[in-house]
């Protein structure tokens, strides 16, 4: 069905920049999701819009055509997803 | 503040609302809430591009004619109770039991006295901008960012990152990216991304020098030190950020040092340490304290001139160049100008 990855992005700490020594993301496959919560995600990809913001989720999408990466709002992501973001340090 | 109908997502309203086994009126409520939802999503955007019309406009008049004194903005906090912004609103947060409450106010204060003594800034909007603060944001939520509107500050996780308002110039930081929005209003991509960053761990780290009453010399230069924790810290990483030395191997997050190594799409957080770097390098020429000459080049650099959305790092630079010239002391002068000579701009 697919799998996410979602990377936190921005802010006062951002992780995975070259050479950084942590990072922040989380990995979920599609059918862990609620019905719900896959319906958000898949109305996120089928509408991205561009993000000018100083904190947000990348969030890519891994499906057998391919990989789509999204920029989206914090307020827009499920809280599945924001969730399951871990910091983990080299 | 942040509009409640968005807890609610546009799928769902849109289902509820042709849901035929729902009543009339009640479809008609959730059409009518998702038509609202989607107004208050582009309000904001609508916020952001009326902030930038209007910055542009009021640029051109002097603030003599239109300010009021410089008096301390009105600072609320809220408890996001380890949920989504923006949290309940603290009672007498300045006297609050809880620790995390008290210094994301008295810090946010702070900063607004620093920018008014030092600038003669009238908060962050140099228009009295109540200070808007959520605390306890998420679980474990080892970041603080500032969303538009406020900022939102996490607890950290006890490991890596510990309560990011312990660290000042973390308020410092988020509280100019607000200062930013007002005035310049760089973008968040490419160089312009670059500045917006560096230019709030610029003023972040010109307030944590002010509070501690340091000079150029006694001042450390970190970013994020006060945020470390105990694993970070074990592992011998004693900042996020290095100013004086951004590519150093005790940063959490190394940066490049020199334009050189600068590319289009840069992680303007990754970007940053080129125009930091520069500041520091200017700031120990000139000596004393970093607000006395550099400080106030930048903070002109960043306001005296309306929006300029795009900057170029060059244009950022000639800019402060050409202030420091009018600065009329060879010494600003000529470190600015090797300072930014010396990061390849």
């Amino acid at each position: 069905m697919g799998n996410l990855i979602i990377q936190e992005v921005g802010g006062f700490a951002t992780g995975g920049t070259p050479g950084a020594h942590f990072r922040k993301e989380g990995r979920l496959a599609l059918s862990d999701l609620s019905a719900e919560d896959r319906e958000r995600v898949s109305a996120m990809f089928a509408n991205p819009k561009p993000v000018n913001a100083n904190f947000y989720y990348k969030i890519t999408l891994e499906g057998p055509s391919g990989q789509q990466t999204i920029e989206v709002l914090p307020e827009a992501v499920p809280a599945t997803l924001i969730a399951s973001v871990k910091t983990t340090l080299d | 503040m942040t509009c409640h109908c968005l807890i609610v997502p546009q799928d769902v309203l849109k289902r509820f609302a042709s849901d035929p086994e729902l009543s009339e009126e009640i479809r008609k409520i959730f059409d009518f809430t998702s038509d609202v939802s989607d107004d208050v999503r582009d309000v904001r955007e609508a916020r952001r591009k009326l902030t930038h019309t209007v910055e542009n406009f009021l640029s051109l008049t002097p603030r003599a004619l239109v300010s009021a004194p410089c008096t301390p903005p009105p600072s609320e906090v809220y408890d996001c109770q380890h949920g989504s912004l923006p949290g309940v609103r603290v009672a007498n947060p300045t006297t609050s039991a809880d620790a995390t409450v008290k210094r994301a106010v008295d810090e946010a204060t702070a900063v607004a006295k620093f920018y008014c003594d030092i600038f003669k800034r009238d908060s962050i909007d140099d228009r009295n901008l109540t200070l808007i603060s959520s605390v306890h944001y998420l679980t474990n939520f080892n970041n603080a960012f500032w969303n538009g509107s406020q900022m939102a500050y996490g607890d950290g996780d006890g490991q890596i990152f510990v309560d990011f308002t312990l660290g000042n110039d973390v308020i410092g930081h988020e509280l100019t990216h607000g200062v930013t929005q007002y005035s310049a209003a760089f973008v968040y991509s490419n160089e312009a991304g670059g500045l917006n960053e560096s230019v709030s761990d610029v003023f972040g780290s010109m307030f944590r020098q002010w509070q501690a009453g340091q000079d150029v010399n006694s001042a450390d230069w970190l970013i994020g030190h006060d945020i470390m924790g105990p694993v970070a810290k074990a592992r011998g990483y004693t900042c996020l950020r290095d100013m004086a030395n951004p590519a150093a191997t005790h940063c959490l997050a190394p940066q490049p040092t020199n334009f050189s190594q600068y590319h289009a799409g840069m992680d303007p957080h990754y970007s940053s340490g080129i125009p930091n770097l520069a500041f520091y390098k200017a700031c120990k020429a000139a000596g004393g304290q970093s607000w006395d000459a550099v400080g106030q080049i930048w903070y002109k650099a960043l306001t005296g001139f309306g929006t300029s959305p795009n900057m170029l790092m060059s244009g950022f630079a000639n800019r402060t160049r050409t202030l420091a010239t009018n600065v009329g002391n060879a010494t600003i002068k000529n470190a600015v100008d090797n300072a930014w000579t010396a990061v390849g701009l």
